[in-house]
């Protein structure tokens, strides 16, 4: 009798293959875990005038296409991901992109910088070549820590790229926080100020922001620069074409029991900082807690563009799929 | 298609909150070296123009010169090239070949043309409309890429209305290219310019016969240097906007918002003739609907085609901002050439005034026209004023009418009015 561990006999007994996960019944092999991934770029339609096109441009109505989306939801079920506008900007510069492999879950989340033009173009470029050198890297064999060093490379290289030539302009920048979670483990690497949680027992957070308050407040020396406040939330480390910076910080984790890695944008962790409050909120699927800390930081204000993704650890490979 | 065209836009893209006219300035640059060299010459033909009315031989310089220029021309031809001599007058008829036909250049056509133009007499009157006809009839037959006339007169168009005369350049428009000059004390500025700006040509006045020859050689040059023609400048705006204009400014001010063809609801198409190895700029004003400070969008998309190939590209951006600093700057450029182009209407509009006898009028008029000559440095048109208006002061535009004018320092400084200067260079610091 042919039957699926997981899913049981299929309906119709001459069936060679399980329907709901596709496992040979012959030869009792699972279907390998396919490498799938969704980014929160903008679609052709323009949200200017909603004409289609992929011109920088509207060839309509004249209006910079935005990169992103206003307001996207990804969700792979054990990794998912949401991104809002928030309230006051008028377009939504954060990018975030999330994708399962065989062998776990990796997401990226960057925050373009507002002072410069078209940092949308940044954030999604940067998020979108960090995730596919990520998955390149993990599933060619390389361990999650060099994965990720490999993954900030081929962002930075991107968000320089997303600089035009002519441009009078401080070019597009970003910041640049990465997520792997495998069976065994959690990694995360940065370069600005978005942040990584450990929302599980021992809550925490993993990261340590690239600005002068964020390296004081973590006990190391104030960066040499000229005009050092200690309160100062200005970055000091990006990805951009004004920025030859593409070593990230790299810090991993073997956790004890199940939780979650939350990456985000200063757009959430403006509202909510505290890794306990935050892994109070974090009941649910992945996707609902992504909506929930949104909605954090919309009902907060959303004085800034927000960018939430959570990761379930452990990864279990297809079977939670 | 290897001809080298490069294009650079000057703006202020900042616009205050609730801004709504963009300005730019577009400068087009053909590569000299690289069109020479790598484009193959393009096939062309001209047709060579002469006034023959009697009063070509009042002084006999003018027939003696225009004859000389004429053989100058002729032996500017390239080989090949077809080519044919008209003679103007209340008519028009061939005086090379015999027949009404081009013949192409070579070293027997050649001299036979110099002696059929020698053998010229000055006789008869002037309708340059009929000229033109026989131009565009000759042109007709022949598939030449550039076509090209050169246009010599010395008197005025009195021998048909100008209604004829309308309606052969309306017929001629877009068929050939051509250059008009004007000799001698009683051609008519304004002619010259509508010929010009009709047929995309240039005009101008000569001081002196003898600056024939030198000015046929040259025009003749510049049309055997074409290397792309029928260039059009495209023009992409908005939905929702509107063209303000779209000028010529530089090298001299020619107005295309009229000549717009309608390519979609987005772009219109421009014409600008041919081009050389040259270097021309172009105002463009775009009224856009105001976004949102912090909001940017493309006002206009300006490129130069030719065969339905795009030659160069830029794009022209607006973006709002509430940074007073910034949306304030007025762009170099553009105040620039905004000048120059104010220069030209009141050289102009001063002129006809002072024709009419409104002194008061044409004062005001030539006088900010010396100023606007003095602010830009354009020197030219300064001493051509300075033949008009006695100047109290150039920096206020303080100036008198002078009593006595010869009359064609008034049509040389009215044809001259549209050549523009470009910027001029910073002046090094004194220390």
């Amino acid at each position: 009798m042919r039957v699926c561990p997981e899913h049981g006999p299929p309906s119709s007994p001459e069936h060679k293959f399980c329907e709901v996960c596709g496992r040979n019944l012959v030869t009792g092999e699972a279907l390998p875990v396919p490498t799938v991934s969704l980014s929160s770029r903008a679609g052709l339609a323009c949200t200017g005038c909603g004409a289609s096109g992929t011109e920088p441009y509207c060839d309509n109505c004249g209006r910079r296409r935005s990169a992103g989306r206003e307001h996207a939801e990804l969700d792979l079920s054990a990794v998912a991901a949401v991104t809002d506008r928030g309230r006051r900007r008028p377009r939504n510069e954060d990018a975030v992109v999330i994708a399962r492999y065989d062998g776990g879950l990796v997401s990226v989340v960057c925050d373009g910088v507002s002072t410069s033009t078209r940092s949308d173009a940044a954030s999604h470029g940067a998020a979108e070549a960090g995730v596919a050198a990520l998955l390149d890297a993990l599933t060619t064999g390389a361990d999650p820590a060099e994965a990720s060093v490999l993954g900030a490379h081929a962002a930075a290289k991107a968000a320089r790229a997303a600089a035009v030539p002519d441009e009078s302009d401080t070019p597009p920048s970003c910041t640049y926080v990465s997520g792997v979670v495998t069976a065994d483990a959690v990694t995360v690497a940065w370069i600005g100020d978005s942040r990584a949680y450990w929302l599980g027992a021992e809550p925490a957070c993993l990261t340590i922001d690239d600005s002068i308050a964020g390296q004081l407040a973590a006990g190391r020396p104030a960066p040499a620069t000229v005009d050092a406040d200690p309160t100062s939330r200005a970055l000091i480390r990006w990805l951009g074409a004004d920025s030859n910076d593409a070593e990230p910080q790299v810090i991993s984790l073997r956790p004890e029991g199940e939780g979650r890695l939350l990456l985000c944008s200063d757009g959430l962790h403006h509202y909510m900082s505290d890794a306990a409050e935050l892994t109070a909120a974090a009941t649910g699927n992945p996707i609902e807690v992504a909506r929930r800390l949104t909605d954090v930081a919309l009902e907060g204000g959303g004085h800034d563009n927000i960018a939430v993704a959570i990761l379930s650890f452990p990864a279990v490979g297809g079977s939670t799929v | 298609m290897t001809a080298q065209f490069t294009a650079e836009v000057d703006q202020n893209e900042y616009l205050p909150e609730g801004g709504r006219v963009v300005d730019a300035i577009v400068t087009v640059t053909a590569q000299g070296g690289d069109l020479r060299t790598a484009s193959p010459a393009l096939t062309a033909a001209q047709v060579i123009m002469v006034d023959t009315s009697g009063s070509m031989a009042m002084p006999g310089t003018k027939i003696a010169e225009a004859k000389k220029a004429t053989a100058v021309a002729i032996d500017t031809l390239r080989d090949g090239v077809a080519f044919a001599v008209v003679a103007g007058t209340a008519g028009a008829h061939m005086i090379y070949p015999g027949d009404t036909r081009m013949v192409p250049a070579n070293p027997q056509t050649r001299a036979e043309a110099k002696a059929a133009v020698s053998r010229l007499r000055a006789d008869g009157g002037t309708a340059i409309g009929r000229w033109l006809d026989l131009a565009n009839y000759l042109f007709a037959g022949q598939q030449a890429e550039v076509k090209h006339a050169i246009l010599l007169t010395d008197g005025q168009n009195q021998h048909e209305t100008p209604q004829d005369f309308q309606k052969v350049l309306d017929a001629c428009e877009g068929k050939f290219i051509c250059d008009s000059r004007g000799v001698g004390t009683d051609w008519v500025a304004t002619e010259l310019r509508k010929v010009a700006s009709t047929l995309l040509g240039t005009a101008d006045g000569l001081e002196d016969p003898s600056e024939l020859p030198a000015a046929f050689r040259a025009m003749t040059e510049a049309a055997m240097g074409k290397s792309v023609a029928d260039v059009a400048l495209r023009v992409w705006t908005p939905a929702g906007s509107s063209i303000r204009f779209v000028k010529q400014v530089y090298p001299q001010v020619e107005d295309l918002t009229g000549r717009r063809a309608e390519v979609s609801a987005r772009i219109g198409d421009y014409p600008t003739g041919a081009w050389g190895a040259e270097s021309r700029d172009y105002h463009i004003s775009v009224e856009v609907e105001p976004d949102a400070v912090g909001e940017e969008v493309l006002a206009a998309r300006f490129s130069l085609v030719s065969g339905g190939q795009v030659l160069t590209e830029k794009l022209v951006l607006a973006r709002w901002t509430d940074d007073t600093a910034l949306s304030t700057k007025i762009n170099p450029q553009v105040a620039h050439y905004t000048g120059q182009a104010e220069l030209a209407e009141v050289i102009q509009e001063g002129i006809k005034d002072r024709d009419r006898g409104d002194v008061e009028s044409a004062t005001a008029k030539l006088g900010r026209a010396v100023q606007l000559a003095h602010e830009s440095g354009h020197e030219g048109t300064a001493k051509l004023l300075a033949r008009l208006v006695d100047v109290v002061d150039a920096p206020t535009g303080t100036v008198r009418l002078k009593k006595q004018v010869a009359g064609v320092d008034a049509e040389l400084t009215n044809v001259r009015s549209t050549k523009t200067v470009r910027v001029k260079k910073k002046q090094p610091e004194e220390g």
